[in-house]
């Protein structure tokens, strides 16, 4: 047992220590393996937009003034933000689907830089080898006298105190965070606001991750504890211009809608909860009323259904937006329902909009059929 | 992929495995309807609605390369368990003839040009052809089946995925050999099939979705001797042969058609009908046998016929394939296989329009695969390679194409050493692979664990003047990933994880003698007699291992 914890020892990992910026060959790496990763988000637009966020908030605290960052966005279900070593930031477009405004997407960045510049982890794994190195000897008596068997109630005990330590460094760099939030010209409370929102949007869509973002238990503990830090009178925010809203609203619908198009087939459960959300935000579109029937035409149980699904078609092909797709469901409907004149009207319709279509061979024997 | 935990605490694990659920992997009961597959709507919802069950065929086979029998012996498997749920079942043929009569109606769901699926034209034939086999059948609900390639968590001596658990070495071990070998202080991930149940309402509202696992398709190689796998593949022939493992897939993934949330929480952990991970695996079959990962054959007929047959060579210029080397790295590739193929006497004449001659070739012919089927039209190859050769305008004709090329590929990493297509390289340092622990003067790294990597081999391709390949082979040139080791202290353990990231395209094909080596490797077996061949590799067996 000696020899064996003496390698454990032996084999713990060099601290590392230094300035977040310095990061290596590894982060480099990492880097790229992203940029050319079938996840990353290629959009000029976005990658400007997000960069302008991250500058406003740069510009506003002289602590990240002076650092080399840079943001992109990754292709992710659920909401995740983090950032490497060498200061090359990422969100995700499931974090961006569910936040409900710049302000909040702004907290969410600073809730991810704070801990990495005050290098958190290095701490957390230093306090860890620290406890690991005082705790040796009792430990290991512990572990001899009781011939292996005190190891989970050691177990249990590192895990404890690690995460009373976790939970510690996370309400310091969150202090942090909320100050950055304030001098940017955000309403402080956009941080809890932002978890909060999570939290709600992933209860309402039946998801959960295991991470900081997308755990709805670790949203919700952390947002309690923003809202105490954030409960003094929040000042007049100064960055909420209707052209960054807009922008906002912009990036959040499409992925939120892209999304909900994705569960329509896997996960139909958070496809209303995802439309609500945006249609409130930005009224019905073309594409999401689509989504809203192709919903209501999976829900179809007898003839009402074949009516409210009909209806909910003729509604969203009055949007001059209304995907293609949308005349041709609408289409084999009236098909189905006999009413043959204006399945035929309407799946030329779709001809006419997707004349090169995959299925449009297949849609022009429907016609053949209805002449 | 296999990560390692520190050797000094094997023996404190060990002492602890019996009363210690840190250890341990014990699935944990799934309650919520959510967590139980049910996507859309409960239990009851679903039961009480679906009476009147439409199966849909399985694509024969399943996957690329599997038996196509299994695919209606997974059928008849699905219809039994659900027909004890009291569903009946109604054919589908109206819908597999609507399948036919739409997949011509697209001009076929195969790339004539690639023999590939077209998938979206694929997917929308599946689509109308539902819609009309609904319209004339009403079924109730649909099922469906999948078989999906997936990836099983291993730690010790067992694996564990969608649901079920299987030995990693492929053999059933007894209780008492397990207590007196002991457990592997090991864990990491390994491929696995399983299959997917998913039930939707007609209209495709999917209401249900579960895996159940099959059997592993890799297995640890627990005698793996020096530079041999750690790994052993289950050739697909032998994938789904196994009915008794094909009924514990299929109770897998319908426990929570058949008992409530209440039974399968009371029951996780202590009923085998419930808990499919109690199955004794003494009670099953032995798994199919693993074997090494082999290479195919380079020589499609035996070296002295095709030597014989050749004595005018095209060669083309290299296919890029998406890379993008230094613009002199082509000219040096051609110069140093010119170099090794003269011994052989040919007659290699340089074709720079080789590849847009063929591409003009098949342009005209329309592609050399059969649209509805993805079968490769033999005839149409012969005529493309006929016209091709004869647009290249050589007096004399040549009796072969050499085709050059670039290829991603994927190395397996032992320990930090990588190795693939008769290469070798350290994946953490890109340095030369040397058998042996780093003490001891050698590159491997037992942090790093197992697993892939990608990289970038060369490959040669010989076609005689009907297209019929000859020669085939391929040298591994780099890996294109740096592996990474990230150390996680979870007290007592301490875990190594394993991390990938892509080099800058900046950085290849910079290193002349790896270059030079990945020529000569994919050259070896037609350059070399099979006794020079023996003769090579035994004198690198008497030197240090040092590639």
């Amino acid at each position: 047992v000696v020899a064996a914890s003496a390698m454990l020892l032996a084999r713990s990992p060099a601290l590392p220590a230094g300035a977040p910026a310095g990061g290596g060959l590894s982060d480099e790496r990492l880097e790229a393996a992203y940029t050319s990763g079938g996840t990353f988000v290629h959009s000029t637009a976005l990658d400007a937009y997000l960069a302008e966020v991250l500058r406003q908030l740069q510009s506003a605290n002289p602590e990240l003034a002076s650092l080399s960052l840079r943001i992109h966005c990754l292709t992710d279900d659920l909401p995740y933000s983090f950032v490497l070593g060498n200061g090359a930031a990422y969100v995700t477009t499931g974090l961006l689907a569910r936040l409900d405004d710049q302000a909040q997407l702004s907290a969410t960045l600073a809730l991810t830089l704070a801990p990495w510049i005050r290098h958190d982890r290095d701490s957390l794994d230093a306090e860890g080898h620290r406890r690991l190195v005082r705790n040796f000897l009792p430990n290991l008596l512990l572990l001899t006298a009781t011939a292996g068997f005190g190891a989970p109630a050691l177990a249990k005990a590192d895990a404890k105190a690690r995460a009373n330590s976790e939970t510690q460094a996370q309400s310091a760099s969150d202090a942090v965070a909320v100050d950055w939030i304030a001098r940017a010209g955000y309403a402080p409370d956009a941080a809890a606001l932002a978890l909060t929102g999570l939290r709600d949007a992933l209860l309402s869509e039946q998801r959960a991750g295991q991470t900081e973002f997308s755990d709805p238990e670790l949203l919700k503990a952390r947002s309690e504890r923003l809202s105490r830090k954030s409960s003094e009178p929040a000042p007049i925010p100064t960055i909420s211009t209707n052209d960054s809203a807009a922008q906002f609203a912009r990036f959040s619908n499409h992925y939120a809608l892209a999304q909900a198009a994705a569960d329509l087939a896997k996960h139909p459960v958070s496809v209303l909860p995802i439309l609500e959300r945006t249609e409130k935000r930005q009224g019905e579109t073309g594409y999401s009323a689509y989504l809203r029937a192709e919903l209501t035409r999976r829900n179809i149980e007898g003839p009402p259904g074949v009516a409210a699904a009909i209806a909910a078609y003729e509604k969203c092909v009055t949007h001059t937006d209304a995907p293609a797709a949308a005349y041709r469901e609408l289409g084999l409907l009236y098909r189905r329902s006999g009413e043959l004149e204006r399945a035929r009207a309407t799946l030329l319709k779709y001809l006419d909009r997707a004349p090169t279509a995959d299925d449009a061979p297949i849609i022009r024997t429907y016609l053949d059929d209805l002449k | 992929m296999r990560t390692t935990s520190a050797r000094g605490i094997a023996v404190v694990a060990i002492l602890c495995a019996a009363s210690s659920p840190v250890w341990s992997v014990t699935p944990s009961p799934p309650l919520t309807p959510q967590q139980l597959g049910f996507t859309s709507g409960s239990r009851e919802d679903l039961l009480a609605r679906c009476k009147k069950v439409a199966l849909l065929p399985l694509d024969r086979p399943a996957l690329p390369g599997l038996d196509p029998e299994a695919s209606a012996r997974l059928e008849a498997a699905t219809r039994s368990a659900l027909g004890d749920l009291g569903m009946t079942f109604i054919s589908t043929d109206s819908y597999t003839r609507a399948v036919e009569r739409f997949s011509r109606a697209v001009g076929g769901v195969y790339d004539p040009y690639l023999g590939t699926q077209r998938r979206n034209a694929y997917q929308s034939v599946l689509a109308n052809a539902l819609r009309d086999f609904v319209s004339q059948e009403a079924p109730d609900c649909l099922a469906t089946l999948e078989v999906a390639l997936r990836t099983a968590n291993w730690r010790g001596n067992h694996a564990y995925w969608d649901f079920v658990e299987e030995s990693v070495y492929g053999e059933v071990q007894s209780a008492a050999a397990a207590f007196f070998f002991g457990s592997r202080n090991e864990s990491g991930t390994i491929g696995a099939l399983s299959l997917r149940l998913q039930i939707s309402n007609p209209e495709g509202k999917l209401l249900y979705s579960r895996f159940g696992g099959v059997q592993l398709t890799t297995y640890l190689n627990k005698h793996a001797g020096k530079g041999e796998s750690d790994f052993l593949g289950v050739a697909r022939t032998k994938w789904l042969q196994d009915d008794k493992r094909l009924g514990r897939a299929l109770t897998a993934a319908t426990v929570p058609l058949r008992y409530t949330p209440e039974q399968i929480s009371a029951g996780w952990g202590k009923d085998q009908v419930i808990d499919v991970t109690l199955v004794p695996l003494t009670s099953l079959p032995v798994p199919p046998a693993g074997g090494q990962f082999e290479r195919p054959a380079a020589l499609q007929m035996p070296r002295e016929e095709l030597l014989k047959s050749l004595h005018r060579v095209a060669l083309g210029p290299l296919l890029l394939n998406g890379f993008t080397p230094p613009t002199e790295y082509a000219s040096h590739v051609t110069a140093r296989v010119r170099e090794r193929l003269a011994p052989l006497n040919w007659d290699i004449v340089d074709a720079p329009s080789l590849n847009s001659a063929f591409e003009a070739a098949l342009k005209s012919t329309g592609g050399l695969y059969d649209p509805n089927t993805g079968v490769l039209d033999k005839e149409k190859q012969r005529a493309v390679f006929a016209s091709v050769t004869k647009s290249l305008g050589l007096t004399p004709p040549p009796d072969a194409i050499l085709v050059m090329a670039l290829a991603h590929t994927r190395a397996e990493q032992r320990s930090g050493n990588a190795r693939w297509d008769g290469t070798a390289q350290q994946a953490l340092t890109f340095g030369n692979v040397v058998d042996g622990p780093h003490m001891l003067g050698g590159s491997a790294d037992n942090t790093a664990g197992e697993g892939f990597v990608d990289a970038s081999s060369f490959e040669v391709i010989l076609r005689d003047s009907e297209g019929k390949v000859t020669y085939r082979a391929r040298g591994g040139i780099e890996l294109l990933q740096q592996l990474s080791i990230k150390t996680e202290i979870h007290y007592p353990r301490t875990e190594y994880k394993q991390q990938l990231a892509t080099r800058a395209p900046s950085e290849l094909f910079k290193d002349e003698s790896r270059n030079a080596a990945a020529i000569d490797a994919a050259l070896r077996e037609l350059v070399l007699s099979p006794a020079e061949i023996a003769a090579q590799d035994a004198a690198a067996r008497e030197k240090p291992s040092k590639h």
